[in-house]
């Protein structure tokens, strides 16, 4: 088959996306106090089912063994999924 | 100006890094907002979330209008593939399956030598470019394999190397009823693809939150995912 020039330097890096949790959580926190009661429980939904699927999926990949090595997904350390389950609470959503 | 369109708005003040970590957070909100049997939630707070998490998804990339509104830009069987080809790929992900790792509910293996010489082909470059644009090879070829009961994946976008990411169906054996390729578009029902074996789909996972049925007793799927992202 012929070839094409494939671009392979297009993944960010484990340390640029987990640098990037802190400044993302300091955005969604602006922008969580701007938002009504309704809108901020619409917000509060997301981020806790966002944190506990992950946790869901902790539970499995514990139970299994897994490696968090999978290139197709951008859950690709444990340090991204660990802020990730910290949302809530650093959002002060996990009491609403 | 609603909570979406107010997401989606910080969405276009976020660095890369910053977006791709939203967009997990995101892709994780609508797997944990699904019910077990992978339908949305019909009412309340959690169906508006559901909502509002599938519309932020699918404005979040700046090529956003360039996605279909299922996020499909082909699928069919390509001309290319033929029957030996398609044996010698099925060959390929049998003989590397006792290296596949296990990641949530399925498992992978990655850059095989046939499946990484097909990713950066130019006769799949030429496919997809004609539907999809411009379009930037990745080289990035996965096996991926739900071959005992109850592998599968919940919703989730995909990263930047699989924006444009492109399923060929390598086999799908089954007793009974098949387990579907699930796409949530924003605003419409979900859809069910189920695609036959030779059959390829390519869609743009990075904007529109997808899924693979958990597979049932005496059901086996093997596919191969290639790696494309849309460029400007």
């Amino acid at each position: 088959m012929g070839d094409v020039r494939a671009r392979t330097d297009v993944e960010l890096d484990a340390y640029a996306l987990e640098s990037a949790l802190p400044t993302l959580t300091e955005k969604l926190r602006s922008l969580k106090g701007n938002l009504n009661e309704d809108e901020k429980a619409v917000f509060s939904s997301i981020v806790r089912s966002a944190a506990q699927h992950l946790e869901t999926l902790q539970a499995v990949n514990t139970s299994a063994e897994v490696k968090y090595a999978k290139p197709i997904s951008a859950v690709a350390t444990t340090a991204v999924r660990q802020r990730l389950l910290e949302l809530p609470s650093e959002l002060g959503l996990d009491e609403e | 100006m609603d909570l979406a369109e107010r997401l989606t708005q910080i969405g276009s003040t976020l660095t890369e890094a910053e977006r791709d970590s939203f967009k997990l957070l995101l892709g994780m909100a609508a797997g944990g907002l699904v019910g077990e049997d992978g339908e949305p939630p019909e009412k309340g707070l959690q169906a508006v979330a559901f909502d509002t998490t599938l519309r932020c998804i699918s404005s979040l990339q700046p090529h956003h209008r360039q996605v279909p509104s299922n996020g499909v830009v082909y699928r069919g069987r390509p001309d290319f593939l033929t029957d030996e080809l398609l044996d010698a790929l099925r060959a390929e992900a049998a003989q590397v399956r006792p290296q596949a790792e296990r990641f949530d509910d399925h498992y992978v293996t990655s850059g095989a030598p046939l499946a990484s010489e097909i990713a950066v082909s130019s006769e799949l470059y030429d496919l997809l470019s004609a539907h999809a644009g411009h379009i930037q090879a990745t080289a990035r070829a996965n096996y991926l394999y739900y071959d005992e009961p109850g592998l599968g994946i919940d919703p989730h976008v995909d990263k930047d190397t699989f924006s444009l990411n492109t399923i060929l169906m390598l086999r799908h054996d089954y007793d009974s009823r098949p387990s579907a390729l699930v796409l949530y578009p924003a605003g419409r029902e979900p859809e069910r693809v189920y695609l036959q074996p030779g059959e390829m789909i390519s869609m743009y996972a990075d904007s529109i939150a997808h899924a693979r049925e958990r597979v049932r007793e005496g059901e086996s799927i093997g596919i191969v995912a290639f790696g494309f992202r849309f460029v400007a």
